[in-house]
């Protein structure tokens, strides 16, 4: 990905903005996006896009007097989107066509759906709940399916603190959703 | 009305344990040794209600198996830390 940006001609205004920008976002933005995708590779673009996005708004000298970091995790939330959804597309050849004898089974009523829909706002609340450290690594491990040495390794703290970070984290899943009774 | 009574220590006890051997053998991408694959085994045929335990975790645990609740689940949390972090 890194190799198919175009470099961009910045006015010395812009580039002094992004130098302002980088220096005082890069490194929390690295971690931003280092917690919630296992790209690595992407990390340093999807940091740059942000910065490029908040150029392309403009007014950034007047963004920087008000509350800057505010538009700038914003910015990064939609950047995070954006290469989530692409990631999915460029799974589209993974498609699998609709087979009744397969698929026919599931339930896509808006029963279904809402209940769905639930149930992604109440583990997503309850994920919030966690502190932010065990938070990472359960996503990491459960949802992004990270090995445990390689969650330890990207969030650099040991394996036995992964596996604690995760007992704690399961075992919370498991106390909200009341499957101790 | 009657209130249903909570669980005893020694259920969490088990809940706890099967919380702690999920995280162990429950990621067919990062398989257990088969050290502990045997004590796994050993640890459910101690009682029926390890497996029973066990298997309320591992239900509790599905939805996470599906791409597009994860995806979704991501997207949501990722969108509510940037709302704190904004705060912040």
């Amino acid at each position: 990905m890194a190799n198919q940006r175009r470099p961009i001609e910045y006015s010395d205004e812009d580039r002094a903005v992004l130098n302002r920008l980088d220096r005082k976002f890069r490194r929390s933005l690295l971690t931003y996006f280092g917690r919630r995708t296992r790209d690595l590779c992407d990390l340093e673009d999807m940091v740059q896009d942000v910065f490029e996005r908040l150029l392309k708004r403009g007014n950034t000298s007047e963004l920087e007097r008000q509350n800057l970091s505010a538009y700038v995790f914003e910015t990064a939330s939609s950047v995070l989107t954006d290469h989530l959804r692409k990631k999915i597309t460029r799974r589209d050849h993974l498609y699998e066509p609709f087979d009744q004898n397969r698929h026919g089974e599931k339930d896509f009523s808006p029963e279904h759906v809402l209940i769905y829909r639930q149930q992604l706002e109440l583990t997503s609340a309850m994920l919030l709940e966690l502190p932010e450290e065990t938070r990472a690594v359960f996503l990491l491990r459960r949802v992004e399916g990270m090995k445990v040495k390689d969650v330890a390794a990207r969030l650099r703290i040991s394996v036995s603190s992964v596996e604690r970070h995760m007992r704690v984290a399961v075992w919370h899943v498991m106390q909200r959703s009341g499957g101790e009774q | 009305m009657t209130r249903k009574p909570g669980p005893t220590w020694e259920q969490r006890a088990r809940l706890e344990a099967a919380a702690a051997w999920f995280n162990r053998v429950g990621f067919p991408d990062d398989p257990p040794s088969p050290e502990d694959l045997e004590a796994f085994e050993l640890w459910k045929a101690d009682s029926p209600e390890n497996v029973r335990m066990f298997n309320i975790v591992k239900d509790e645990m599905r939805p996470y198996d599906n791409p597009l609740f994860r995806f979704l689940l991501k997207e949501r949390v990722a969108a509510h830390e940037a709302e704190s972090d904004a705060k912040d």
